[in-house]
């Protein structure tokens, strides 16, 4: 914050023509006034006040400091692409091109004193016409100063009129090097006084600074405010929600953030529909959250965002034909932000407000939002398509194990067993005078059948046929006999399952009696399994010694990539000394699929 | 054999080899195969035209590869309840043993494999044509094997599970006699002493003790 050094020295002029003047005094009262005006501003801003409070401070500060009745500062900026709105005429309210206009420069009331509060609040926003003060102001970089017929026919006669102002000076605000904006201040009375401007600039630009200072600390907080959103959001996709989750989410934090009434969030569909995923705030019977979004018009958001992938703005949607519906459910103007996701127009985060148009840093305000935003989608959407393509490979690999099982069971073997019984009638056939060829015959016939039941063993190792043919019941119980650990099983399932989650059932119950009979020394282990509610719930716990390691025992990671394949969890607790347990839970869809959802 | 004439049999596989091999061992064995089949409808044609006194029939057939051969088996139970059904397997459930023995008796459950022990196999084939139902002893093993937390089984001597496991085979009696080699009221004390310490019903035929010796081993 600037000293009141800094203030006198850059007076110099002013200081010695006070110094001489009969008014010394006069002079040195305003100045210490200037001071304390500077110092309670400055005292807002390193409280942390809000800029609207901050510029509203220093519009009252100037108000008492220089006798004006009605002060307003208000800051210049240049539009980005708009659609409708507003403007001289001719501008693009109505352009059905919906092309992007030339940037045009508007002001922005952001804090006001006195009578003129009501008629330009904070966030009135006009374009710099010729024949305004502040235009003049900005335009001639100095002070300027209209009055009487000027002003009364000038754009703002009819306020000026309503106010009973007479005299109006603007003053340019110079901000870290950059024209800012103005502050006009007006008067009933016929006129300032000579030399107001040179009081007005002094004062403004001692409150540059705290101007300066009060943007700096509301980008950051606007900035820490983003992160934070961001930061949600992208912890919501990282705990795998589901993409509707992600999508509410992030409208919700749309609306805290940017919108000032409405959010919604619109997916652009493959066949040239739109979905509305998401809607937070205002709402009428055209919005129906999950489905077709329809009925918008051709000059509207989501018709130009899809035809033109980029930001688009309405600034009043009584300009847009068929703009009817939003209107009726208390919107006045909106921004609508494409969703860019893998390169491909995805969809579109839209705010509304009710109000005029939102201002028009906000599309600038929204670009690493809705950045953020179509990672999430994309992070939501490679986790489900990762989810599919896991549930397919499980699925593809089981497929093959059955095709080796049947190819060994129906091939193989049944050539073994068709080879070994003509051996043995061969031998059966041998005339006793031959000596040891009889012997000889069965002997290799004995070693064939020794590879016949070899054979038997790995194609059921392979995929238990029993599976599929009769189910996870009885697979479960025909595990539990031939585990060399005692096994209590209790199943209570109607009917079959869906194969995959059968399959993973019953891999999770095999391992843990593998684990039990051979790591756990456990002298019994139960098996629970429960379908109901669409969900199976499995839990397998022995007595043995615990300490089972699931980074270190590849069985029970690749059981949990099975498991997680088809959208389950299992986890698993084996304190050391205490047992080792699993639960499982596998959701049963009930179309007979075990797959993940697309986004 | 020795009776005027021999028994009437049909086969069923979609093996030809196989079917050829076991058609050849029963045709030298004193049966008569009177019929092959590849898959479960012809069997259901040849069963019906020619009346035979036994199929055997293969579990895995076309279509599907399923279980088509226990299909057919059923059908034939209700159609000609008086026909002898061994269905053979690649491996042995508990579950299609229990479904099979249910259907009635004259009964056999067997490994595919068990046709390679070309005497033992006409033996079983023969006992089941006489009236026994037979359970192929790797699924009775498995079984007997099955650990069990507070099994009931501890309570018989080595001898007597070997006794319960021939009864759950399907063996008589007199056939587990000539088993182990003990006379056959050696046997039936055994088989006294087993029923009372498993608390299972005396059975009035063969039969029934397989049907409730297996439900009791399944269960226990």
């Amino acid at each position: 914050m600037n000293a009141p050094e800094t203030g006198a020295s850059g007076n110099h002029a002013t200081d010695a023509r006070a110094a001489r003047n009969p008014s010394d005094h006069a002079r040195l009262r305003q100045l210490a006034d200037q001071q304390a005006a500077l110092r309670r501003v400055a005292t807002l801003v390193a409280g942390g006040a809000r800029p609207a409070e901050v510029f509203t401070a220093i519009a009252d500060e100037l108000g008492h400091l220089i006798g004006a009745e009605a002060t307003f500062v208000s800051r210049v900026d240049v539009s980005g692409p708009s659609q409708g709105g507003p403007g001289p005429p001719g501008s693009p309210a109505a352009d059905p091109s919906g092309e992007r206009r030339e940037a045009e420069r508007h002001m922005t009331v952001v804090g006001s004193y006195g009578r003129v509060s009501n008629e330009v609040p904070i966030g009135f926003r006009v374009g710099l016409q010729p024949g305004m003060a502040s235009t003049a102001a900005i335009q001639t970089r100095g002070s300027v100063r209209i009055n009487g017929e000027k002003l009364a026919n000038g754009p703002f006669g009819a306020i000026v009129g309503r106010l009973g102002m007479c005299a109006a000076i603007a003053t340019p605000i110079v901000v870290e090097g950059r024209y800012w904006g103005a502050t006009v201040a007006a008067t009933s009375r016929a006129d300032f006084p000579a030399g107001i401007e040179a009081r007005m600039t002094d004062f403004m630009e001692l409150a540059a600074t705290a101007i300066a200072n009060a943007q700096a600390d509301q980008e950051l907080r606007e900035l820490a405010d983003t992160q934070a959103a961001l930061r949600r959001l992208a912890m919501l996709v990282a705990r795998g929600e589901p993409p509707e989750a992600v999508f509410a989410a992030a409208t919700r934090e749309a609306l805290r953030h940017f919108g000032n009434g409405t959010a919604r969030m619109i997916r652009y569909e493959p066949d040239g529909t739109a979905t509305l995923l998401a809607n937070e705030g205002t709402t009428g019977p055209h919005v129906r959250v999950g489905k077709t979004w329809e009925g918008y018009p051709p000059a509207g958001l989501t018709a130009t965002v899809l035809r033109t992938g980029q930001a688009v703005r309405v600034d009043d949607y009584r300009d847009v034909p068929g703009g009817e519906p939003y209107l009726r459910e208390g919107l006045r103007s909106a921004v609508g932000m494409p969703i860019h996701v893998n390169g491909r127009l995805w969809g579109m985060i839209a705010i509304g407000s009710g109000g005029g148009p939102l201002p028009p840093d906000t599309e600038q305000r929204m670009t690493q939002f809705t950045g953020l935003v179509a990672t999430a989608v994309a992070n939501a959407q490679n986790r489900a398509e990762l989810m599919t393509s896991r549930a397919r490979i499980v699925a593809a690999a089981d497929e093959t194990r059955r095709r080796i099982e049947r190819d060994l069971h129906d091939g193989t073997q049944q050539q073994l067993v068709s080879l070994i019984l003509e051996l043995r009638m061969v031998q059966a056939a041998v005339p006793a005078g031959l000596g040891e060829l009889g012997g000889e015959l069965s002997r290799l016939a004995e070693r064939l059948a020794g590879v016949s039941d070899q054979v038997r063993e790995i194609s059921h190792g392979i995929y238990p046929a029993i599976l599929s043919s009769a189910g996870l019941q009885p697979a479960l119980h025909a595990l539990g006999r031939r585990s060399a650990v005692p096994v209590d099983i209790n199943v209570r399932i109607d009917g079959r399952l869906p194969e995959p989650v059968e399959v993973g059932a019953y891999y999770v119950v095999s391992e843990m009696l593998t684990n039990a009979a051979k790591h756990a020394r456990a002298s019994v282990v139960a098996v629970d399994a429960d379908a109901s509610g669409g969900m199976l719930r499995l839990r397998v716990r022995d007595d043995g010694i615990g300490g089972a390691d699931p980074v270190r025992g590849s069985g029970l990671t690749g059981l949990k990539d099975r498991i997680e394949a088809l959208g389950g969890n299992i986890s698993l607790h084996s304190p050391r000394g205490g047992g080792t347990a699993v639960s499982c839970e596998l959701p049963v869809p009930a179309d007979g699929r075990a797959a993940g959802r697309g986004p | 054999m020795t009776s005027s004439r021999a028994p009437q049999v049909v086969l069923a596989d979609d093996d030809v080899l196989l079917r050829e091999g076991i058609a050849s061992l029963l045709d030298h064995s004193g049966f008569e195969v009177v019929g092959q089949a590849g898959n479960g409808t012809e069997l259901l044609a040849l069963v019906r035209s020619a009346q035979p006194e036994l199929a055997i029939i293969d579990i895995r057939m076309p279509p599907g590869q399923a279980t088509e051969g226990l299909q057919a088996a059923r059908v034939i139970r209700e159609e000609l309840p008086g026909t002898a059904i061994i269905v053979l397997s690649a491996h042995v459930e508990v579950n299609e043993a229990m479904d099979l023995l249910a259907s009635g008796e004259r009964l056999g459950y067997l490994l595919k494999s068990r046709v390679t022990d070309l005497a033992e196999f006409i033996d079983t084939v023969k006992r089941i044509n006489g009236g026994a139902s037979v359970v192929d002893p790797s699924l009775v093993q498995e079984l007997v094997r099955a650990r069990r937390r507070r099994d009931p089984l501890d309570a018989l001597s080595p001898r007597e599970r070997e006794v319960l496991a021939l009864m759950a085979e399907g063996a008589s009696n007199a056939g587990i006699s000539q088993r182990i080699f003990v006379t056959e009221g050696t046997v039936e004390k055994h088989v006294r002493s087993i029923l009372t310490k498993l608390d299972l019903p005396e059975s009035d035929t063969a039969h029934r003790r397989v049907l409730a010796v297996l439900k009791f081993l399944e269960e226990r």
